[in-house]
């Protein structure tokens, strides 16, 4: 299978993203995805997410073309959904697998869940994603799909003066270490992932906690507000990276590194 | 006790038969012993009236005597009695072994012939002897004897009943007796034979019942079996035809068309949960991405941004209560296969301590876990049932309250202890807690915000694991459930994953 990555930090790097970064958050920009969804509306704001965050995408909106798409390679990913007109989802997978593609494909499913995760999972799907989901999640997956495979060339983020280590699950500011539980460190990954973008307490609440957690709770509040408390405890003086957004969520700010 | 049904074919076979064998036994037995009695009296009368019509001298009644007994067939000389009286009523000969008890004069004696005039002239016994020289053939006299008139008399002696045949003629009375010793002993014997081979019989036909009705519940056992191993297997199995008899494979296929009848509306509960799903997922998605999107458009901080933001957690909620009853008409519909892997409980609930610390800072969380608890689950589904347990525990507190969760580990089973402080709950309440939409009344204002669905779902994912959730009122200020799940997938669950 041919990757595609290109490490360059030029002008195709997407709007959201620091100028000075020393390490770009998630790097793999000019990612080619395919995305084989028969639902238009939901097609329009898939491929535009994915393009806002400058992968190059893809479309077509049916099983027998996707798998025509796919069979001749040269993507990084596939967003597959299973209820496709002409070839299903399954059948393009199982079709593909067959023929030795390997590319990661992440399955779109709204049917039975349950049953199309077993099935897609033991035909050789990668990842699965249970409609309604969140463009944001759904990128958050295709990053850890490809560093999965790439051999995890992409373990350290760096905004600003915050560092996260993605394996030995670290996090430093201002070079000093800060101590952060399991969902601590999930979320501040979650935000510094996409530094300057809105991100609501329901996008970080089913990306931290998963899926079915309560959407009343405060609990993503309460978290954020332990992390700020950690990080100010290191430098009182420096500004916080997480932004608040009032009546939204919470934005990693975009942080210059500033000089060394 | 209730006997089996083949015991109580067998037994009321044994019981008809027995009845019917009883009755023919005692009418044969009954008709053998009249037939003989009647052979008897038949043969004393015919005896008694042959002996009145001679004249013999006392020796010559005693020789009479002894073939008698030979004729009537008597085993022994015993059996036969003789009485011969001449007309003035004195004794002429009287067998030496007649009962002493025994009065001839008190037999129902039949009265004398009256002789024909003209036949008492022409009676041989009337006339003159001809003289011995000269036998002249008068063919005006009637050489037959006068006919006797008979009776019959039946009377006890010595413990043996006897029937006397009477016999009297104007010269001379006749009692030829004969005991009935002989037929009861012949009847005794027959009587004890019927006596054995009645039970035998009875024995016999109740075995014979017994396996006959083991020969025709035989099918039934068949289809029992084979509806059995055919319901465990599966909706779309089919109990086979073959090899059933006619009357039985009526039977089954009446039940066949049952199964089908049944696998027909489980799979439209199943296509209609599956289709129910895709209709309104798409919209949901829809509209969820499309509104993501125009919150990442709008400029931060905006009204726009936070009229969005409180949109979409609104469909976010709704997906939630759309997923949930879509996991609970799996369930019902049997069609929820959880995909078992290790799961590793200790973690999963020292992470759900954290979160409860965080979401509920007032409550006095404590936590008894020890490591290293892992069971074979279905991750999304079991931390779905954690994330329930803990939310309510959170909802149904009381201010200042507290909240303990604990884990316990058997060879067969991991067990889940959430409990929490409580206003308390109704006795009437506390049935009904895992009724869907239903949620204490207390909890019912806005203060409490959810939906009465989780520990409904909770409980039937636990089941789907093979495990369950149950409700523990430990005292009246606090609420403890308890959930099991097998450390080891159970075979049921087994077979469907």
């Amino acid at each position: 299978m041919a990757l595609h990555y290109s490490f360059v930090m030029d002008g195709r790097r997407p709007a959201g993203y620091g100028t000075a970064q020393r390490v770009s958050p998630e790097g793999k920009v000019g990612m080619k995805v395919l995305v084989v969804e028969d639902e238009a509306k939901i097609a329009d704001f898939v491929c535009a997410g994915l393009r806002e965050q400058g992968f190059a995408v893809e479309h077509c909106a049916n099983g027998t073309e996707g798998f025509e798409l796919a069979s001749r390679g040269g993507y990084d990913a596939i967003v597959l959904d299973i209820m496709l007109p002409g070839r299903d989802g399954l059948s393009v997978l199982k079709g593909l697998r067959k023929a030795g593609m390997a590319t990661p494909v992440i399955l779109l499913t709204a049917r039975n869940e349950l049953d199309d995760r077993i099935e897609g999972l033991a035909l050789g799907a990668d990842d699965y994603l249970a409609k309604p989901f969140f463009v944001e999640e759904l990128i958050a997956r295709l990053h850890a799909l490809v560093r999965r495979v790439s051999g995890e060339r992409q373990n350290v983020l760096a905004v600003g003066k915050l560092r996260l280590d993605r394996i030995s699950r670290e996090v430093t500011w201002f070079e000093q270490a800060v101590d952060l539980t399991g969902r601590e460190f999930n979320l501040i990954e979650y935000l510094m992932r996409s530094p300057g973008r809105v991100l609501t307490r329901t996008q970080i609440l089913e990306h931290v906690w998963g899926y079915d957690f309560d959407p009343s709770t405060n609990v993503v509040d309460v978290c954020i507000q332990r992390i700020r408390k950690k990080i100010a405890s290191i430098a009182a003086d420096a500004e916080s990276p997480i932004e608040s957004v009032r009546g939204v969520g919470y934005r990693f700010r975009k942080l210059d590194a500033g000089p060394e | 006790m209730r006997l089996s049904f083949r015991l109580r074919l067998a037994l009321l076979s044994a019981l008809l038969a027995g009845c019917a064998l009883a009755g023919f036994a005692t009418l044969t037995w009954w008709f053998v012993r009249d037939i003989r009695v009647q052979q008897i009296e038949t043969d004393v009368t015919e005896h008694a009236g042959r002996e009145s019509a001679r004249r013999l001298p006392s020796s010559g009644w005693q020789q009479s005597e002894v073939v008698l007994a030979r004729t009537l067939g008597a085993r022994s000389p015993v059996e036969v009695l003789l009485l011969v009286e001449d007309a003035a009523g004195a004794t002429v000969y009287r067998s030496a072994r007649w009962p002493a008890d025994t009065d001839a004069k008190q037999f129902p004696w039949p009265p004398t012939p009256t002789p024909d005039p003209l036949a008492r002239r022409s009676d041989p016994r009337m006339l003159p002897p001809p003289p011995a020289s000269s036998w002249v053939i008068r063919p005006d006299v009637d050489l037959r004897p006068l006919e006797p008139t008979v009776a019959i008399s039946s009377f006890r002696a010595d413990g043996v009943d006897w029937r006397a045949g009477l016999a009297v003629t104007p010269y001379s009375r006749v009692a030829v007796a004969m005991s009935l010793a002989a037929v009861d002993a012949d009847m005794a014997a027959l009587r004890n034979s019927f006596l054995l081979a009645v039970p035998l019989a009875l024995a016999l036909i109740g075995l014979g019942s017994w396996i006959v009705a083991a020969r025709a519940l035989s099918p039934v056992r068949r289809l029992n079996a084979s509806i059995r191993t055919v319901t465990a297997a599966g909706l779309d199995q089919r109990v086979t035809t073959r090899e059933q008899d006619r009357e039985f494979e009526e039977l089954t296929l009446a039940f066949n068309e049952m199964l089908a009848r049944l696998e027909k509306s489980f799979k439209q509960a199943s296509r209609f949960s599956a289709d129910a799903a895709h209709e309104l997922k798409t919209p949901l998605a829809i509209l969820q991405g499309q509104i993501e999107r125009e919150i990442n458009r709008a400029e931060a901080g905006s009204r726009i941004q936070g009229v969005l933001t409180g949109i979409l957690d609104e469909v976010r909620r709704l997906s939630a209560i759309s997923r949930k009853l879509l996991l609970l008409a799996q369930a019902d519909a049997a069609q929820l296969r959880p995909q078992l892997a290790p799961f590793d409980l200790s973690a999963a609930l020292l992470a759900l301590a954290e979160d409860t610390r965080m979401l509920a800072p007032a409550l006095q969380v404590s936590e008894d876990v020890p490591p290293g608890i892992s069971v074979s689950a279905d991750g999304n589904l079991l931390t779905q049932i954690l994330h329930n347990l803990v939310s309510n525990a959170i909802k149904y507190n009381v201010e200042g309250g507290w909240i303990r969760i604990a884990a316990s580990c058997s060879p067969e089973r991991a067990t889940v202890v959430v409990a929490n402080a409580s206003a308390g709950i109704d006795a009437e309440d506390h049935g009904r807690l895992f009724e869907r939409f239903y949620r204490a009344d207390r909890a019912h204002g806005r203060r409490v915000d959810g939906l009465g669905l989780g520990l409904s779902l909770s409980r039937e994912l636990a089941r789907v694991h093979g495990g369950d959730l149950e409700l523990e009122v430990a005292q009246d200020h606090s609420v403890q459930l308890r959930l099991t799940i097998p450390l080891l997938p159970t075979l049921a669950s087994a077979a469907t994953a």
